[in-house]
């Protein structure tokens, strides 16, 4: 665990030298475009915790597998913290820039109901004291959301296109100079390694409590 | 640089940077309840299994 | 077939519950009836605005109603211990299921039925012209919803704080039923050619779907015990 606390650290302390001062200031943006790094980083991370809550959801129904569990719900937890990052960086940025701190478009709109689909995850499993019913309740709901996301995606885009947008938007994807694009990446990368070092910390904690949960059954017996 | 947008950038890593210790210290605080937990039933344990003191 | 017949047992079972008590159908008809009266008070859409404002406020009174309905109906369960009754029962948890979907959906849709009659009457609006299309769009757009609503009602029954819990866990889940609901209902009262609206129409019919079938798998996990 130390080996990865040290790697971490050490890609974000890179991560965060290429930010502010390797990747260059925006013509347009100046240096509030910075945001991105940690923007884009944040989102790529939480997408992927939310499929790992998905495929251990999926195991846990099927074979039963704590381990399965704990993988589902260490990701949900990390994954709500790096998209609830993604919720506040993103009005930051777009305040300077747009002038608006939100509005439903297709992105931002979906963006939302992956964080409500993290919640609802999270709620569910924090109100059963039963951990075998707080596992399979919420691999229910989680399977539920996840299978919601692509049908989402499609329905909210065709409503976006329908109406005129409020605000032009420039991608900022499109077509980023190579300073840029590697600052993105290792940030990116940084994020991930966060994320699984979370992940391994959050199942260090799962393993402990069915320990105890274990001790305290012989206990009573 | 005295970029008036300057005070957002700064604003979204503090937050950032907030958030994500705010959830270390939770994992963090967790985990020290959850061995403070299986150190007490250990010794528990421990006890329940010590032979009886002899009597003579 | 058999399980056809579960089904339609069951499904008379709820209804029975209903009649006698009368409970649900009256206070979601309330409800839906109340929130359409609030929008047009706060609005006073005049004329053209009807047409404007109306798709939302259906789908909101139905929403709302819908909550109501699906809280209630389990909660008739818990109290006499049904739950477990059925559960115990050598019959697939996934009947149940579609029993509850069913009764559900009759429920909702009397109450959409005369939340539809007052928003006419009150906005002055005549749903007649579109009517056949507009039918249909409510009926999957309700399928949809109550597909999802019983799902996650059954789920929310089993924790403390149920009532909060359904919506809260519905929530992200019903957003592609809504919005091709409202941009669909928007579309056929506005006299639009079905080709416009056909794309969410289908929308809303796979959704439908997709949520029974991945719920009538599940179901026996969320009565599990």
């Amino acid at each position: 665990m130390t080996a990865h606390a040290i790697l971490t650290l050490v890609w974000l302390l890179v991560a965060l030298y290429m930010i502010f001062i390797y990747a260059p200031s925006d013509v347009n943006q100046g240096n509030v475009y910075r945001i991105m790094y940690v923007h884009v980083s944040s989102g790529w991370t939480a997408m992927i915790a939310y499929f790992l809550v998905f495929v251990g959801s999926v195991r846990y129904v099927w074979k039963r597998s704590p381990f399965a569990d704990d993988v589902a719900c260490a990701s949900a937890e990390a994954g709500f913290i790096f998209c609830s990052c993604l919720l506040i960086t993103g009005p930051l940025w777009a305040k300077p820039i747009w002038g608006i701190w939100w509005t439903w478009d297709a992105r931002l709109t979906l963006t939302f109901v992956l964080w409500l689909l993290f919640v609802a995850y999270l709620l569910v499993r924090s109100f059963f004291i039963n951990p075998n019913r707080a596992a399979l309740l919420s691999a229910v709901v989680g399977i539920i959301g996840f299978v919601d996301v692509p049908i989402d995606y499609m329905a909210i885009r065709w409503w976006r296109t329908q109406h005129p947008q409020p605000v032009i938007m420039g991608g900022p994807n499109s077509g980023l100079p190579p300073s840029m694009e590697a600052t993105l990446f290792v940030s990116a990368g940084a994020f991930l390694c966060l994320f699984f070092y979370l992940l391994r910390q959050g199942l260090r904690l799962a393993e402990a409590r069915r320990e105890i949960g274990q001790l305290r059954r012989q206990f009573s017996e | 640089m005295s970029d008036p947008n300057n005070k957002f950038l700064f604003i979204a890593y503090s937050l950032v940077w907030i958030v994500f210790m705010l959830y270390a210290w939770s994992l963090a605080r967790r985990q020290s309840k959850l061995k403070r937990d299986l150190e007490e039933l250990k010794s528990r344990a421990a006890l329940k299994d010590a032979p009886p003191p002899r009597e003579s | 077939m058999r399980s056809l017949e579960i089904i339609w047992v069951l499904f008379l079972k709820d209804l029975r519950l209903e009649w006698r008590r009368r409970e649900t159908l009256a206070s979601i008809c309330v409800f839906g009836i109340l929130v359409v009266f609030l929008l047009d008070f706060a609005f006073q859409p005049a004329g053209e605005e009807s047409l404007r404002l109306l798709p939302g406020v259906l789908w909101i009174a139905f929403a709302f109603a819908g909550i109501l309905g699906f809280n209630h109906s389990f909660a008739a369960e818990r109290e006499n211990a049904c739950l477990e009754g059925l559960r115990l029962a050598p019959i697939d948890a996934g009947l149940i299921y579609l029993a509850k979907l069913l009764a559900n959906f009759l429920f909702l849709a009397v109450a959409e039925a005369v939340i539809i009659f007052a928003s006419s009457l009150w906005y002055n609006f005549s749903f007649l012209p579109a009517f056949k299309w507009f039918v249909v769009i409510v009926a999957f757009g309700t399928l949809g919803y109550v597909a999802v609503g019983v799902m996650f009602g059954a789920v929310a029954s089993n924790t403390r704080m149920r009532e909060v819990m359904l919506p809260v866990l519905q929530f992200p889940v019903i957003v592609p039923i809504f919005i091709g609901a409202i941009e669909a209902t928007t579309s056929a009262l506005k006299g639009d050619a079905p080709g416009q609206f056909a794309s969410w129409v289908r929308l809303l019919i796979a959704f439908s779907v997709i949520f029974i079938v991945l719920s009538f798998l599940l179901f026996e996990y969320v009565l599990e015990e």
